[in-house]
Formats: C-alpha cells, structure tokens, sequence
C-alpha cells in the first residue's frame, strides 16, 4: 500500500534506475535534437565550390612570403625564386596549430627540364592520393641570377 | 533511512539539473531556429576565407567585412576565429580554423562592432572593429 511507503522511497530520483534511463533519454534527445537542428539552415555556412582550397593555393602562386620572388613591397608577379622552393619554407608560409585544413603537394617543373622538384605541406598524407589535381600555372623561375619558363603544378587532398 | 532535510536538498539538486537541461535545450533551440548559429558560423569561415587569401596578395591591403557583427565577439588567436555572443555565456559559439604564416601570429579580439576591418601591413594582418 502506498501510505506505508516513506517520502524517501516515493521519491523516484533515488532510485538508479531512474537515472539510467534519464541518462539515456537525454542523450537520445541531444543527439536527436543536434541532428534535426543542423540539417535546417546549415546551406546558410557551406562554402562551395572549393573556395577554401582555390583560396589557400593563391599564396604559392603570389606571396613573398611562400616562393613569389622579391619581398612585401616588390614581388614579381608569376616569378618563383627557387631558392625558397623547399619544404621548410612551404611550412613556414602555411601554418597551421589545429584544425585539418587542405594538404597540398606542389611540383615545379622548368621547361627545359633541368628543375623537377615536388614539395608538400605537413599535413600531405603520403598513403592517400589527391582529390584534385589543377591545370599547371605557367610560371618564371628564378635560378641562379636567371629566369626560365616552368610550371607549377598543384595537386590537393582534404579539399573544402 | 533519509531524513527530511536531505529530501529536500535532493529534490532541490534534481530540479536544478532540469532547469539547466531545459534551458540549454531552448537556447540551444532559439539560437538555431532563428539561424543565428548557422549565422555565427558563417561569419567565422567568411573571416578565415579571407585571411587565407589576404595571405596570398603582396603588398599591403585594407578591407572591410561588410556583414554587420554587431552583438558578437570575434576572437582570432592560434588559428581560430571564434564568433560568440556578447555579454553572456553562448551556448552555441561557432569557430573555424584559418591556415596562418609563422611569421605573423594573430591575436586580436574585436567586441561587439557592427564591421570588421582587416588589413595587411608590411605582411602582418591587423584586425579591429569598425562602429556603424
């Protein structure tokens, strides 16, 4: 009979049970809330068309502080200075703490095919192959005091 | 053999626990309801896209994000941009990663300022608010 029973014992938090199945219910509806909430308006922050990477790779081609020859106030536009063309360097101009932002592999080629050098970024998985590869970019490269025509060819993994 | 006092106290701790479960749910609710979060989002990969390529472009640069950022906070450190709610704990703050140099380390928090202007000088960004 339930008059004989204690305050104590009608109280259903003090049973483990409760809190087992409190517990699970909890979770199932977080996941389940989270779930239906992030397929509603989520278009509203995708960056499409491979923005990100197409972004990223810009600072190869044009950027003093990747291989662009010259410095912050004369570079010359499409010319690499091959002496920064290293890996040490590439990791210097893309810098990265967190986060799993694209990985690039760059291969310079020179047309008269005395420079094939192929560099990558810290977080290039060498067991995966690349997602995309893009059209080579015709560019100077600076050797030595002198200019001769190349390519650079780009090729991504992780690409957002 | 509880006695009355801790009823009362278990009761009480129970009671809080839902109220903080509850209200968790309805911010969390509103926040993405009304799109605020996907909002937040949003402005957090706007800001990264354009360090990744303001990166990218010699010289120097100034622009002006031109979405109104009002009423948030925008932290920019260790290669996060985190866009949270001014003045309250946001349960739903957004963050995304931009790819830096090692030569430029960002560290700058914007407070509730309706724009954002970002600039590059002699290759190191500079971020701060912009009021109406």
């Amino acid at each position: 009979m339930i008059h004989n029973k204690k305050a104590s014992e009608l109280w259903v938090a003090n049973k483990i049970l409760f809190w087992i199945i409190f517990g699970i219910v909890l979770g199932f509806s977080s996941i389940t809330f989270v779930y239906m909430i992030s397929k509603t308006g989520a278009e509203r922050a995708t960056v499409y068309e491979n923005l990100e990477s197409l972004s990223l790779l810009q600072r190869f081609l044009k950027s003093p502080d990747c291989f662009t020859y010259g410095n912050e106030e004369n570079a010359l536009y499409l010319a690499l200075d091959y002496e920064k063309f290293n890996d040490e360097q590439l990791n210097k101009c893309y810098s990265f703490k967190q986060g799993s932002p694209p990985a690039y592999r760059i291969t310079l080629t020179s047309e008269s095919g005395d420079i094939v050098k192929s560099i990558k970024t810290a977080n290039w998985n060498i067991n995966r192959d690349f997602e995309e590869k893009r059209a080579p970019a015709n560019v100077m490269i600076r050797r030595q005091d002198e200019l001769q025509k190349g390519r650079m060819e780009i090729e991504t993994q992780n690409i957002k | 053999m509880k006695k009355r006092g801790q009823i009362v106290y278990e009761a009480l701790v129970v009671i809080i626990a839902g109220v903080l479960i509850i209200t968790g749910f309805v911010q969390g609710g509103k926040s993405y309801g009304q799109q605020e979060a996907f909002y937040k989002l949003a402005v957090a990969k706007d800001i990264a896209v354009t360090i990744d390529l303001i990166y990218a472009l010699p010289g120097n640069i100034e622009y002006t994000y031109p979405n109104d950022v009002s009423g948030y906070d925008i932290e920019i450190k260790n290669n996060i941009i985190k866009v949270y709610k001014t003045s309250s704990t946001d349960s739903t703050l957004q963050y995304y990663n931009y790819v830096g140099t090692d030569k430029d380390q960002l560290n700058f928090l914007v407070k509730s300022q309706k724009f954002l202007k970002i600039e590059k000088i002699n290759g190191k960004i500079k971020i701060t608010g912009v009021s109406g």
